[in-house]
């Protein structure tokens, strides 16, 4: 048995590495040079916080584009000179009757649309591949936009992140009532501005022209609004939106850039007299009567709302539109107080496994046992500082990963000690028994650890959240396991055995 | 000197057991079948889509009564569970109904909110939709596949192919054994309880593994033996390691089971009984398929039978 000086150097050197990383977890000091300052994070369930996730509604919002799209369809058919019989969009596509199929085709490529004819119809699809280019850029630019809102809403740290392929999870530690994040969330934020041409009593049984649009009126639940179809201006215009405050009427303001402003005074001027009305997300929010030209782009939105939603519409309008409309699937909140017991569980659990299996140990190998208890403990300690360093997160089903992978770590360590005693059975002299016991379980602790491992991988790839959690805790500890059983309980030993040299090792405590 | 004596020199016949052990894993396998045909998996809210809550009740609340108020909503299935010491904490489950509109899940909550009353402490609220439960099942049956497709591959190029298949179904047939506790006493079948099957399946692959590793050190070494005796031999050789692991690992489970709180506890009961289970089956299951599957000796080690290498 032999350590070279290298060898020992390595094992003191991973060691106190591995307690200078894990210390920082414990102390709650901020004086710590940077290198240092690494912990790992609480999971939601032990911090308190709340968990919610999004579904990115892209059907909807698909089949809305494919209805947008019909007006400039037809204008552009019109300057083709191809007649139409019917254009109707249903559902993911547009259908449409017409006699020039070929001309069709070219015509509306400038669309991305693809024509298949099916009898006397023709549809209009989206090239698949491309929908699904265009869905994963709706998804991301959701993300920007559900950061910014969030950011603005002053809550700290969130944690935001895509998940599967029409899917949003937003972490908010700390946060007890995501009541005004949903409320951020919940509305796509979606301006135009259009031109009234009535207000009509909800109750009217007048059939309106399908040239108009007819629109709930925010500050006036009991008659509809009928605007005029044609979009004037859009939400993209807008170049700064301060909420009023201090005023009378709460509400915002929004400045519009260059282009916008030249649009609005073209509007104002030619549109004295009429009520301009401001839609967002399908509500009329407010219409205004147009009293004088208005040469710069600034317009306000008051009346009908508080402080807070004010504030709210100012973070939604100014953080742009969601490109497709968000829907809450899930969401987990956790108060502070169950954290708190979560983490006093948590350390009961590994405290006190460590604490059964080392008394276990004990009993079973004696001194040899005790090698192996502090094994064990720096299995722990190393597992805290790869935590930390990896910056993981620590989740309740992590911290039963931890307790687990105790009892699973001692299993290394039995390994080599039963193969130790078996050779010793065999005769063999006791220095060789524990060189030959080391060897001989080696092949046997990579195959059975590495099997575990591949599981606790494929749990890695496919888990969500707290799984991945647990078989982040569970690879590592394996990993460690196999250190401090192969390299840090045969150092010891071989430590041992350097102390009994002048004796004569008659037989082992084991 | 340790305390724990161990007998070492062990020699049980496992392999004249092997009969009865394939039927006794025969019926659990089959019977779960049943089971879980007759009388379904108790899936629990993470799957079906519902609501989670945690409270802390300022006076201790009557649960009959409370039940029946919440049952009125028609929310769905409601469930009542005092947790911890203490008779002020519940946790309300309600499965979402079919019928129920995912719209509704905000107006939902607010109205069990307000059944409750007021002296409520919202410990955790959850609300999980349906479409979030069917992808967990997705990841669950990825995860079991891919990770019994690695092992079997890792254990095929390390071993041979007898023997990861026998490891494979060992597994295999624990898992459905842990399923058979979760049915038959109607645990909820959640996040955790995939993490404890997968858990107990990685540990009785690690005990499937040293023996093993023991069956192919000694068919090389002693090649005057039968595969039978081989097999007797290796079971018994690595026995006292198999006992003081299992006993090991269940101390600590049962720390994480008495004091680690109620939810760790919920989900260390499955691993406890799969570590049960997964010795068994190693034991008694693993080892003898390696015989079902026609596992024989190497020739090569036949040939050098004359020279043995120790």
């Amino acid at each position: 048995m032999q350590f070279s000086r290298f060898k020992i150097f390595w094992i003191f050197f991973v060691c106190i590495l591995g307690i200078m990383f894990a210390l920082p977890n414990f102390v709650s000091t901020n004086k710590l040079p940077s290198f240092l300052n690494h912990r790992f994070n609480l999971g939601l369930e032990l911090q308190g916080g709340s968990y919610l996730q999004l579904f990115v509604d892209l059907e909807s919002a698909y089949q809305e584009e494919m209805q947008a799209l019909i007006p400039d369809i037809k204008k552009q058919l019109r300057k083709d000179k191809i007649t139409l019989s019917e254009i109707k969009s249903t559902g993911n596509e547009i259908t449409l009757k017409t006699e020039q199929f070929d001309e069709l085709k070219k015509s509306v490529a400038v669309f991305n649309l693809t024509a298949v004819q099916d009898k006397n119809k023709i549809h209009l699809l989206q090239d698949p591949a491309k929908k699904e280019e265009r869905n994963a850029k709706k998804v991301d630019q959701c993300i920007e936009v559900v950061k910014r809102r969030i950011d603005e809403s002053g809550t700290k740290e969130p944690s935001i992140y895509k998940q599967g392929k029409d899917r949003i999870v937003v972490q908010l530690a700390g946060v007890q009532n995501p009541e005004e994040v949903k409320k951020l969330l919940g509305q796509t934020g979606r301006l135009t501005f259009k031109l009234l041409k009535e207000l009509i009593p909800v109750e009217s049984k007048h059939t309106i022209s399908p040239i108009y649009d007819i629109v709930p009126f925010k500050e006036d639940p009991k008659h509809l609004c009928v605007l005029e179809k044609e979009v004037l201006l859009t939400g993209d215009v807008l170049e700064k939106v301060k909420a009023l405050q201090g005023q009378a009427l709460p509400g915002v303001v929004l400045e519009m850039n260059t282009i916008g402003g030249r649009k609005f005074s073209d509007i104002t001027l030619h549109n004295i007299n009429r009520q301009l009305a401001i839609v967002i997300d399908g509500m009329v929010v407010s219409a205004p009567k147009i009293t004088q030209h208005i040469p710069i782009g600034v317009a306000s939105i008051s009346g009908s709302m508080t402080i807070q939603d004010a504030t709210r519409l100012k973070t939604i309008l100014s953080s742009g539109s969601l490109p497709a409309p968000l829907k809450i699937i899930e969401e987990r909140t956790v108060g502070p107080s169950l954290g708190m017991d979560a983490i006093a569980d948590g350390k009961n659990a590994v405290l006190l496994s460590f604490a059964f299996v080392s008394v276990f140990m004990f009993a079973a190998y004696s001194l040899f046992g005790l090698f192996a208890c502090v094994s064990l403990l720096f299995n722990l300690v190393l597992t805290f500082a790869a935590l930390s360093l990896l910056g993981a997160t620590l989740t309740l089903p992590g911290i039963a990963g931890l307790a687990l992978t105790v009892g699973m770590a001692v299993d290394a360590n039995v390994l080599i000690y039963e193969r130790i005693k078996e050779e010793l059975r065999h005769g063999l002299k006791t220095m060789r028994a524990i060189v030959s016991g080391f060897e001989r379980s080696m092949a046997t602790i990579l195959d059975a650890n590495l099997t575990t491992l591949i599981g606790a991988a494929a749990l890695f790839e496919f888990g969500s959240g707290s799984v991945k959690g647990f078989a982040v805790t569970l690879m590592i500890g394996i990993v460690i396991s196999m250190f401090t059983a192969l390299t840090l309980t045969y150092y010891q030993i071989y430590l041992y055995t350097l102390y009994t040299k002048n004796r004569k090792l008659e037989s082992l405590p084991i | 000197m340790a305390l724990l004596k161990f007998n070492f020199d062990w020699s049980f016949n496992f392999m004249r057991y092997k009969t009865v052990a394939f039927v006794i894993s025969a019926i659990i396998f089959l019977g779960t079948l049943t089971v879980i045909g007759v009388k379904g998996i108790n899936y629990g809210v993470d799957f079906k889509g519902g609501y989670v809550l945690e409270t802390r009740f300022d006076k201790t609340p009557s649960l009959q009564e409370l039940r029946h108020k919440l049952e009125k909503l028609n929310v769905g299935q409601v469930s009542i569970q005092q947790i911890g010491a203490s008779n002020r904490d519940l946790m309300i489950k309600m499965e979402r109904d079919e019928k129920s509109k995912e719209e509704n899940t905000q107006q939902n909550l607010d109205k069990i909110k307000t059944t409750l009353g007021d002296g409520v402490e919202y410990r955790k609220i959850e609300t999980v939709g349906p479409k979030a439960g069917s992808e967990l099942t997705k990841m669950a049956t990825l995860a079991v596949v891919f990770a019994l497709l690695g092992i079997l591959i890792y254990v095929a190029i390390r071993f041979d192919w007898q023997y990861a298949v026998s490891a494979v179904l060992t597994q295999l047939n624990d898992c459905v054994a842990i399923l058979s506790l979760f049915s038959v006493f109607g645990l909820d079948f959640n996040e955790s309880a995939i993490i404890a099957l997968l858990t107990t399946a990685g540990y009785s692959m690690n005990d499937t593994i040293v023996i093993f590793d023991r069956i192919r050190e000694n068919v090389a070494k002693k090649s005057k033996l039968s595969m039978v005796e081989i097999i007797n031999l290796s079971i018994n050789e690595t026995l006292s390691r198999t006992i003081l692991t299992v006993v090991a690992t269940l101390m600590a489970l049962f720390a994480m089971y008495f004091f680690g709180g109620a939810v760790i506890a919920e989900f260390s009961l499955p691993i406890i009984v799969g570590i049960l289970v997964g010795t068994f089956s190693s034991i008694f299951v693993s080892a003898p398929l390696l015989l079902v599957f026609g596992f024989k000796k190497p020739k090569s080690v036949a040939v050098n039978s004359n020279a043995p290498k120790e």
